[in-house]
């Protein structure tokens, strides 16, 4: 009888891990996926716990020691105006996750807001809609942008509001493609002949389903967004000195003689988005793997 | 006839020294070492010039597997051939390079698959894809591969064959492009044809003029065959030979008459029991217990002891080797000889005898004249420019305490007038009458009532239940829906339910991926149970479940039924497992029904030409009754629904259709000899003789 009960458990006997436990199983077998989340939470806590780490504040001035290089005092050397570039990384780090993560939570609420009424209500609701998702689509993002903060003044705030307005059309049209593949499955009859309501339907049938891919693409944009907000800043319009961001760092040491001569100033905040932007990219692929319906929905051939 | 003779031109290598295909010790694993799925273990079988071998197997049994390793199409990584040779006139097929392996595939071995559109290019000329493969491995020229092309798809039956050439898949139906994908596999007249489940995406008068055509085609032209196939019935009547494979082993190969006659290892015995006969009604099934196979385990082992009834220690812990019976019967038993004479169906006491029940004769469910027309729009401003009928005026009652069977071929609107009866599709017009209440245009406190009076079992176990609910919750959706009871009787139902559909109490914090095929279905049932119903409607439950699972979930239909008191509308195409299960049945053809009457009479006496076809059509689990039934296999396929033939939606394709069938709809008639039941049949030639 031992036999047949090992036999049997894969499907019987084995722990359940549950669908998310799976998904986590999953997501740690995909190795640049669990660098990427390990690396990324260092980048994160370090931002948060920015005043233990750094010895100095990032606008604190050391006059005597004005472009250092890298060196026992300051870490990773001091710019043209004697500031701690290692403070100014991490407290920089502050406002470009910050941007990322706050704008796609407006561009998601929106999306996926938009994408659901689209795909549920369907018809003229849906057609009007696609329009609208069309037509913003084809903004130019960046000029738009440019426009909108020349108008209302730069501010981080702006920045963020405006980055968050333009980039729901992806996330709504994935919810709605979503949705509308979803309303034919049999499990969704099922729960109308049940007697199951409508609301019920979207939130217990519907919205769980389709969040996996969308969480996926969500993460990915804020891999966008990061990258978006550091050319903002190097173009001036992001955040304002003396605040730092990665990307106003970059403006900052963009005249030759720094290029050729003081890569400290440089390097780093390039570094850092590039290690952060690719760090995401990793999860969200990770996510991709982790979440595909196709694990567990079945395997039909 | 001089086509003929040039097709089987000769082939000098053809004089026959051993086999043409010698397949030995063949394994195959896929993913990393260590945790790899076993999905061929140690196979061996040969296949001489001329012969039809069929392969038969479960899902994931690793028939496909095989030949797909045969042919180099699995993809390394993740699979890895470990072990084996695959000698093809001498030849290793697994050591020699792709670029060899490319000529013979295609101008010696030929393979036809599941999904012929998917096997064809869609944005090509399917003259295009017929002419490059002659011109490719036999270097002909356009002229002469174009000639040799439309000699093919004549062979295979394509019509008006020279203007098809310039059509392109999507121009043709399912049936035509399986010929299609035949032609293509025969154009270079390969010894070897390899065909993967080719019928079982078509439905069953396609499916059996798809065999017939096979059959004649391996006669003219004096070509091997390889069968895959889950269905032992269908490929009784044409093969000689038959291999069974169970979870990537071979567990028994024998000529297709010895196979039938004695079977050996328990698992075919036990397949065998799974299908209902259509010569003894009556029996009960007696299906496989158990699961599916863990092929996660390495095969050291018999796979198959978890869930034989004859297992002994020996079995779980060493492997057994096919070893031979007779001459050209061998089987892959550690007791084999032990078990040598056990009965096939060894249940025979447990038989329960329909016939016997008190008639019922009280409706249940009377449906009339309902039509459900789906609007097709076009255009900016979403006009309405048609309608697809997908039923259009159908009448039927639902007797209590029976199984109505509602029959038919994909597209006929079985599935949508179970809907409609359920209210999940609202009827264009129609009368649905439930115990005296109408539930046409129910809404409200209407509509609530008609969800506690009658349930549905869907077909797809993957896709009706809910990937992220748990088991419990899935089965207690419909009390809470419904505001039945308080949490905690609501938590002992669901106890309750899972006992009744044999399922075990842990199981109810599980999610759906961790079920088998099989155990998601008993959960699709007790859902459709919970608020309990009288009346349920189950929509093709067994069609996408292994064949040794199917047993088990008609058995559970039938047990639910006599405990509970239930009426069934049972909606299918497998006419074998109908005729098994059902008391009455109504075969639907194009939105209309045909024929109604009891499964007795519609079996034994069919009246329309359309069921006549149908039956004729319903592969015979009988070697020996293969070669003498007079098959009629009907022309062409199903019409488009929004476009259906006038008069009667038959006549296009019916042998017997004369001028009046194309201008006026026949009524229904009663033909029935008693009055006890009717025997109702719509068409104007129905009675003659």
């Amino acid at each position: 009888m031992t036999d047949a009960t090992a036999i049997d458990a894969g499907i019987a006997a084995g722990a359940s891990r549950g669908l998310w436990g799976e998904a986590a199983r999953r997501f740690l077998h995909h190795r640049l996926a669990t660098i990427g989340l390990v690396v990324l939470a260092i980048i994160v806590l370090a931002c948060i716990f920015a005043p233990l780490i750094a010895h100095y504040g990032p606008n604190d001035i050391d006059l005597r020691g004005r472009n250092q290089p890298p060196g026992g005092v300051h870490w990773l050397g001091t710019d043209g105006t004697g500031r701690d570039i290692f403070a100014r990384i991490l407290y920089g780090g502050r406002i470009s996750l910050t941007v990322g993560f706050v704008a796609v939570s407006i561009s998601a609420a929106i999306g996926i807001f938009i994408g659901a009424v689209a795909g549920y209500f369907g018809g003229k609701v849906d057609l009007f809609l696609m329009g609208l998702i069309d037509m913003v689509l084809t903004f130019p993002r960046l000029v738009i942008i440019i426009a909108f903060v020349a108008v209302v003044g730069p501010s981080i705030l702006n920045t963020m509001l405006v980055i968050g307005l333009l980039s729901w059309p992806s996330i709504a049209r994935l919810t709605r493609g979503e949705i509308l593949s979803l309303r034919n499955q049999e499990f969704i009859l099922a729960a109308r002949s049940l007697g199951t309501s409508p609301s019920v339907i979207i939130l217990e049938h519907i919205l769980p389903n389709v969040l996996s891919p969308i969480l996926v693409a969500i993460t990915l944009d804020v891999a966008t967004v990061i990258l978006l907000e550091a050319s903002l800043s190097f173009l001036g319009l992001g955040a304002q000195a003396p605040a730092a961001s990665w990307g106003n760092m970059l403006r900052d040491a963009r005249t030759l003689s720094i290029l050729e001569s003081q890569p400290w100033m440089w390097i780093p905040p390039g570094a850092m988005i590039a290690v952060a932007v690719l760090s995401i990219n990793f999860v969200g692929d990770g996510l991709r793997d982790a979440l595909d319906p196709q694990h567990i929905m079945g395997q039909g051939k | 006839m001089r086509r003929t003779d040039t097709l089987t031109r000769d082939r000098p290598e053809m004089v026959g020294q051993g086999p043409l295909l010698s397949v030995q010790g063949l394994s195959v694993e896929f993913g990393p070492s260590g945790n790899s799925v076993y999905a061929v273990n140690d196979v061996s079988f040969d296949l001489a010039e001329g012969e039809s071998l069929a392969i038969v197997g479960e899902s994931g049994s690793g028939k496909s597997v095989t030949v797909q390793t045969l042919m180099g199409l699995i993809r390394k990584p993740p699979g890895r051939v470990t072990s084996g040779r695959a000698l093809f006139r001498g030849r290793d097929l697994l050591t020699i390079p792709d670029s060899e392996l490319r000529h013979i595939r295609g101008r010696d071995i030929a393979m036809i698959f599941q999904d012929p559109m998917s096997s064809l290019n869609p944005v090509l000329t399917i003259g295009l894809q017929l002419t490059e493969a002659l011109r490719e491995h036999q270097g002909l020229s356009e002229k002469q591969a174009e000639r040799q092309a439309l000699d093919m798809l004549d062979l295979v039956g394509i019509a008006n064959a020279a203007q098809r050439m310039q059509a392109f898949p999507h121009q043709f139906s399912g049936g035509q492009l399986q010929r299609i994908g035949i032609a293509m596999a025969l154009v270079c007249k390969p010894s070897i044809l390899i065909a993967d489940e080719p019928t079982t995406a078509l439905d069953v008068t396609i499916q059996a003029q798809i065999v017939e055509l096979v059959a004649r085609l391996q006669k003219e032209l004096g070509m091997a065959i390889i069968w895959i196939s889950h269905d032992l019935s269908l490929v009784a009547g044409f093969v000689e030979r038959v291999a069974v494979m169970y979870a990537g082993s071979l567990v028994e190969t024998a000529p297709v008459e010895r196979l039938f006659a004695a079977p050996t290892h328990p698992y075919t015995i036990g397949l065998l029991n799974s299908i209902p006969s259509l010569t003894a009604a009556n029996t009960r099934l007696v299906p496989i217990k158990g699961a599916p196979p863990n092929v996660m385990l390495p095969p050291t082992f018999c796979a198959f002891a978890p869930r034989c009834d004859h297992a002994v220690s020996r079995c779980r812990e060493a492997k057994p080797v096919l070893e031979p019976v007779v001459s050209g019967h061998a089987a892959a038993c550690w007791r084999w000889r032990e078990l040598h004479g056990v009965s096939r169906v060894p249940a025979a006491a447990v038989a329960t005898d329909r016939a016997s029940k008190a008639a019922p004769n009280e409706p249940l469910l009377t449906v009339f004249g309902l039509k459900v027309h789906f609007p097709i729009r076009r255009g900016v401003l979403r006009r309405q420019v048609g309608a697809v009928r997908a039923v259009d005026g159908v009448s039927f009652e639902v007797l209590r305490g029976e199984t109505l069977a509602l029959v038919g071929e994909s597209g006929c609107g079985k599935s949508t007038t179970g809907r409609a009866v359920l209210g999940l599709e609202r009827p264009s017009e129609g009368e649905i009458r439930f115990e005296g209440k109408d539930y046409a245009d129910a809404s409200g406190e209407r509509a609530k009532e008609r969800r506690r009076d009658m349930q549905m079992v869907f077909q797809n176990p993957f896709g009706s239940l809910n990937p992220r609910m748990t088991v419990g919750r899935i089965i207690g959706e419909g009390l809470r829906a419904q505001k039945i009871g308080t949490r905690a009787s609501r938590e002992a139902r669901v106890s309750e339910l899972l006992a009744l559909v044999g399922l075990r109490e842990p199981l109810r914090d599980r999610y759906p991926f961790e079920l088998s095929g099989g155990q998601r279905q008993r959960v699709g049932i007790a859902r459709a149970l919970a608020g309990s119903p009288k009346f349920i409607i189950a929509d093709e439950p067994i069609s996408a479940l292994d064949v040794s699972i199917q047993a088990q979930i008609v058995n559970l239909l039938d047990d639910l039924k006599a405990r509970l008191g239930l009426t069934y509308l049972f909606i299918g195409h497998d006419l074998s497992m109908i005729r098994y299960l059902s008391d009455r049945v109504a075969v639907m053809y194009l939105g209309r029904i045909v024929e109604t009457g009891t499964t007795a009479s519609v079996f034994g006496t069919p009246m329309h030409p359309y069921t006549r076809a149908l039956l004729s059509a319903i592969p015979v689990p009988d070697p020996k009754a293969g070669g003498t039934r007079r098959r009629i296999v009907l022309g062409g396929g199903v019409p488009d629904p929004s476009k259906p033939p006038s008069g009667c939606h038959f006549h296009p394709r019916c042998p017997k259709a004369t001028e009046i069938c194309a201008r006026v709809a026949p009524e229904p008639r009663d033909f029935s000899s008693s009055n006890a039941a009717q025997h109702i049949v719509t068409c104007h030639h129905a009675g003659e003789a």
